[in-house]
């Protein structure tokens, strides 16, 4: 019985690798392939169990606290506090007090400022949150001498390129707070970056940024959270809290937003892998039929012999069982690069180390399922084997036979022949050509897809830019209280490196509480919106009179607000209705409203803008318009704090370090307006803030590109990654498509060289007649990538699509098919007519 | 007469497994214009491998091949597909009609491999096609609902369309029943008569005799050459007995 299947089993193999030999660089085409499709299903799988394993594995290390409910400032904790812990399946309830600044900006140690929401928290509640170890190579003595200590979390370190002893400062609005780096320590929370800081800094922070309230407590193993927070909502308010809507989050939550950007790269590496499935697939369907139909003679030849349809059908799908199997062992190889690689791009994207092991299950069941599927569709089309018993195989099987009309006669033709004999061949392999035009078109879409993503992200920012949903002017300076605006406004357009000056209110100066859906929103403010350059409404229109706001896209998926709705603001204890205009795309700060000056008046009577956007003209760099603004208004108030007190006499010294103190105690401490009277044994200095103009300023762009580069970076590097691939896959398909039908149509293209056709006069029919089924792709191709860019513009409100770029990039994948065709089709050089004729 | 074609030490040898066979050696051959040329010998003799080299379907591995005053001997693949397509037409023993294609869309891609489409041209394939008896119903038939005499004229009709200067021939019945074949060779006989060069290769005597000049191949050398008057203009049984004594003394 072993004996008889093992000569079986030998016939069969034998049968295969002669198969295999014949078609030597398409087996390899096809290898290459699955071993691509291997490699990034191999990867992406187990680097997404890693990626999955970062939170867990994290809070099992910091004893991170389970769940969070956040408080309104009204609510009394303490009985917020006992409601909750009335739950039996609530465990260790706290009451959590920290500082959140959503829209904070970091000036690192470098001078380089980006946008930076953080938290700000101390030890004391900090040990509520979770576990926390300090790590730092500073000393005790030396950590109690630093005047503003922070210790920050450890996925930072790498990012803002910290050691202990550096400083670097936390800017918000335009109060800036210097601190220098006590240590590190590790974190469970990854909302946003935070910092503990001294008791006396939270003191000092706690006029700047917003206050939160939360519970803390682990519920119990298995216990439903949603239930959990639902019954203290219910039992809260029947106690007369205003607890309706109190955010309640846990693991789930928090971690679907830290893994965004890792759950990017991963999708689009399964995508990729896929597609490529997909087109194996599809080539070996068509693989399979056309080389039956080619060696239909020795198919029979060999029944006659006597092996049975059933063994020549089993030596097919073994020939394919070898090339994926040669093609898997590569790939599982190759996996293990890809599998570093995206476990180093989640390292480089989170700053922390995602713990990795080898996963030879996974990879097992990925090189099992490809092997699988491969097989299995190779001996499925190979049964058809059966529909030829000897005599009819010699005849070459019925079903090259035509009975049916012959279309695109000839006798019609008119202009080139070997178009109409091209389509001649299109439509007499109409079921090839539909799975030609799958496969083309799903390649398409990866590479129409990946085009305007990173015309949008990965190839500069001008795009991403455009949706900002703030000006991108060039800098923006924000002056002292007493400054007359509209003065400041004349005086610094008259500036020849100004083009224009805008007064507003943007980037977190002010907040203001949506109280009835229990949120707060930035607000932007401006006089005139007609004068901006960079806000555009996707719907509806700029607000003009004092009850009209815009609203970002993101606000009105959320709260369920559309032009025409009605907004309730509360600023202080002021509280008015405005009605919406319009809405807006907002990448940065999407949870903002945009309001005009008299708008904001209801709210804050005494409001007048303190920050100014001035673009610069053409040809000026921001450094020369900072230097002309410096030398015209002073040092602003930032910029005194960073002065250097050590050089110069005596008298310089003194006041260089009280101009430090003026910039502390303006940024600080909410102060207006500083004098100060030194004496020194007989001498007084004297001095005040009088002639500082201006709090501070900064480079908005600058600041805006660093907060998008890494996103734009993994955006770049992904999708040139996806085309180059695709553009290969399509190649590869083409190439293997020409060299099947230049073997099916081998006599046939041998008789059309005795009629006179030249070689390159072939190869543009054989090119020409792929072409239909490749236009028709390529705008198929091209709406489901439109559809999947309208998909993702979901979420951020617009992704502009430049139609002639989309159009010049059809007309690129066409004309790259083509090229890609007819080169596959120079096989037919080989072709020779005296063979043709002897053999 | 001139001379349409014409060789000069002509050879052509093919290599198996590192060994050389020569199949033709040092041949020089004149065809004459109008002529009907039919090459014989005995099986290996070199027959095909010459009519190929002399349509340009194969390059010689040494030596010349002359159409006129060109030198085809030297031209590209592409170069002898040009040649082919202006200045010959060919018929094949197994009649390789093209079976994705209806007769007529066969006789067209033949024409249009030349010309561009026109009325005339439809019209000349249509009368060329009656000429040789396919009638009308099976235009729009496929290679397979034809029986072989009727795929066979179809490809005479492909062969000439064009007008070719010289119409190469390969065991043009070869494949058919004697009916079918009389049919065929009879349509031969009616293009020489009417001034068509043909160089046929054949191992029939009857076949043969259709031609107005044998050459006899041995050995891939031409040993041997006989004229008669063409096919009906004497009496065939004297044609048919010259022929034959000169085929004996070939020793065929």
């Amino acid at each position: 019985m072993t004996r008889w299947v093992g000569d079986r089993m030998y016939k069969i193999m034998r049968l295969a690798l002669a198969n295999i030999r014949r078609h030597k660089s398409e087996s390899i085409l096809l290898g290459i392939l699955i071993m691509l499709c291997m490699a990034l299903l191999g990867g992406a799988i187990p680097a997404e169990k890693s990626a999955n394993r970062i939170f867990p594995e994290l809070w099992e290390r910091t004893g991170f606290c389970k769940a969070l409910i956040s408080l309104k400032d009204e609510v009394d904790p303490e009985l917020a506090l006992e409601v909750l812990k009335e739950d039996d399946r609530v465990e260790d309830g706290q009451i959590l007090h920290y500082l959140h600044g959503p829209s904070a900006r970091i000036l690192d140690k470098n001078g380089d400022e980006s946008l930076f929401p953080c938290t700000f928290i101390d030890v004391e509640n900090e040990e509520i949150f979770e576990d926390f170890a300090l790590q730092s190579k500073l000393t005790d003595q030396q950590i109690a001498e630093l005047e503003h200590p922070i210790i920050v979390p450890l996925n930072e370190k790498k990012r803002l390129e910290l050691t202990e002893g550096d400083s670097f400062s936390v800017i918000d609005g335009a109060k800036r707070f210097t601190f220098t780096v006590a240590g590190f320590y590790e974190s469970g929370y990854f909302y946003d970056t935070k910092f503990i800081v001294s008791d006396g800094d939270m003191a000092m922070l706690k006029n700047v940024f917003e206050r939160c309230t939360d519970l803390a407590f682990d519920p119990k193993e298995g216990a439903d959270l949603t239930d959990i927070s639902k019954k203290w909502e219910e039992r809260a308010s029947a106690l007369g809290l205003d607890v309706e809507s109190a955010a309640c989050l846990g693991m789930d939550d928090w971690s679907s937003n830290f893994y965004i950007e890792i759950f990017y790269v991963l999708k689009i590496t399964e995508v990729l892998a896929l597609i490529i499935l997909i087109a194996i697939v599809i080539v070996i369907g068509f693989r399979v039929v056309t080389d039956i139909k080619e060696q239909i003679v020795q198919i029979g030849v060999l029944e006659a012999l006597g092996y049975r349809s059933g063994e020549i059908a089993l030596a097919y799908a073994a020939e394919y069982f070898l090339i994926t199997l040669a093609g898997c062992i590569f790939g599982a190889l190759l996996s293990m690069g890809v599998f570093s690689v995206l476990i180093r791009i989640f390292e480089g994207l989170k700053g922390y180390p995602v713990s990795h092991s080898a996963d030879p299950l996974s990879l097992g069941i990925v090189f099992a399922a490809i092997l699988l599927v491969v097989t299995l569709l190779a001996w499925i089309k190979a049964r058809s084997v059966r529909k030829y018993p000897p005599v009819l195989a010699f005849r070459k099987g019925i079903g090259d036979h035509h009975f049916g009309k012959s279309c695109f006669p000839l006798r019609n033709a008119k202009g080139s022949v070997h178009l109409r004999l091209a389509l001649k061949g299109f439509s007499s392999h109409i079921r090839q050509n539909i799975a030609l035009t799958l496969v083309t078109g799903v390649t398409v879409t990866a590479v129409v897809l990946s085009f305007i993503l990173y015309s949008f992200m990965g190839n500069g920012l001008d795009l991403a830019f455009s949706i900002a949903g703030c000006e991108m002017a060039d800098a923006s300076v924000t002056v002292m209280p007493e400054t007359d605006p509209e003065e400041f406004v004349r005086d610094v357009e008259a500036l020849p490196e100004v083009r224009k000056v805008l007064p507003a209110s943007s980037m977190g100066a002010i907040f203001l509480d949506a109280y009835e859906l229990n949120d707060s929103f930035m607000a932007n403010v401006y006089a005139d919106y007609s004068q901006t350059e960079n806000i555009h409404p996707i719907k509806g229109r700029f607000p003009e009179h004092d009850n009209e706001l815009m609203i970002t896209k993101a606000v009105s998926t959320a709260s369920d607000l559309d032009i025409g709705d009605t907004l309730r603001l509360e600023y202080g204890s002021i509280r008015r209705e405005y009605i919406v205009t319009g809405v807006v795309t907002a990448l940065f700060n999407s949870n903002s409203v945009y309001l005009t000056e008299e708008g904001m008046k209801q709210l804050d009577p005494f409001y007048t803008p303190t920050e100014f956007q001035i673009f610069k003209s053409e040809g000026t760099t921001y450094k020369e318009l900072k230097e002309t603004l410096d030398s015209r208004y002073g040092k602003s108030a930032g910029d005194l704090g960073q002065t250097d007190s050590s050089q110069g006499s005596y008298e310089e010294r003194i006041r260089k370090r009280a101009d430090q103190v003026i910039s502390a105690m303006l940024e600080q401490s909410g102060a207006t307006h500083v004098e100060y009277s030194i004496q020194v044994g007989d001498q007084v200095i004297g001095g005040s803030s009088s002639s500082i103009r201006i709090r501070s300023s900064f480079d908005m762009i600058q600041l805006l590109t660093s907060y998008m580069e890494q996103l734009c970076q993994t955006v770049s590097i992904t999708t040139r990654l996806f085309m180059v691939i695709s553009a290969a896959v399509v190649m590869m398909i083409l190439s293997m498509l020409m060299s099947g039908e230049i073997r099916r149509r081998r006599r046939e293209l041998g008789i059309m060289k005795g009629m006179g056709y030249t070689s390159k006069e072939l190869m543009l029919q054989l090119a020409l007649q792929i072409m239909p089924a490749v236009i028709m792709a390529t705008f198929l191709g091209t709406a489901v990538s439109l559809l999947g860019v309208k998909l993702i513009a979901g979420f951020v409100g617009n992704i502009p699509i430049s139609v002639p770029s989309v159009l010049a990039l059809d007309l690129a994948v066409i004309a790259f098919c083509f090229g890609c065709a007819y080169l596959g089709a120079r096989k037919i050089k080989k072709i020779s007519v005296y063979e043709l004729m002897t053999e | 007469m001139k001379a349409i074609l014409h060789t000069e030490k002509l050879c052509k040898s093919f290599s198996n497994s590192g060994l050389q066979q020569h199949v033709i050696k040092n041949l020089d051959l004149e065809i004459m214009e109008g002529d009907f040329t039919v090459i014989m010998g005995s099986s290996g003799s070199g027959k095909s491998t010459l009519l190929y080299a002399l349509s340009g379907m194969d390059k010689p591995t040494l030596g010349k091949v002359f159409f006129g005053e060109e030198d085809i001997s030297s031209y590209s693949n592409d170069q002898l597909a040009i040649f082919r397509r202006k200045h010959c037409g060919f018929v094949f023993q197994s009649i390789y009609l093209l079976e994705n294609m209806d007769v007529f869309d066969n006789v067209m891609t033949g024409a249009l491999a030349v010309q561009k489409n026109s009325p005339e041209l439809v019209k000349r394939a249509e009368e060329l096609l009656e000429k040789v008896g396919i009638r009308k119903e099976l235009w729009k038939k496929f290679p397979n609902q034809l029986s072989g005499g009727e795929c066979q004229r179809v490809g005479i009709v492909r062969a000439i369309i064009n007008e070719p200067e010289l119409l190469f021939a390969d065991e043009p019945t070869g494949s058919l029943n004697s009916a079918s074949g009389r049919d065929v060779l009879d349509i031969f006989t009616e293009l020489h008569e009417k001034g068509q060069s043909i160089v046929m290769v054949t191992h029939d005597l009857r076949t043969a005799l259709r031609g107005n000049r044998v050459v006899f191949l041995r050995d891939g050398n031409i040993v041997g050459e006989h004229k008669m008057l063409p096919f009906g203009s004497d009496d065939e049984k004297k044609r048919r007995e010259s022929l034959q004594s000169f085929l004996d003394e070939m020793g065929w």
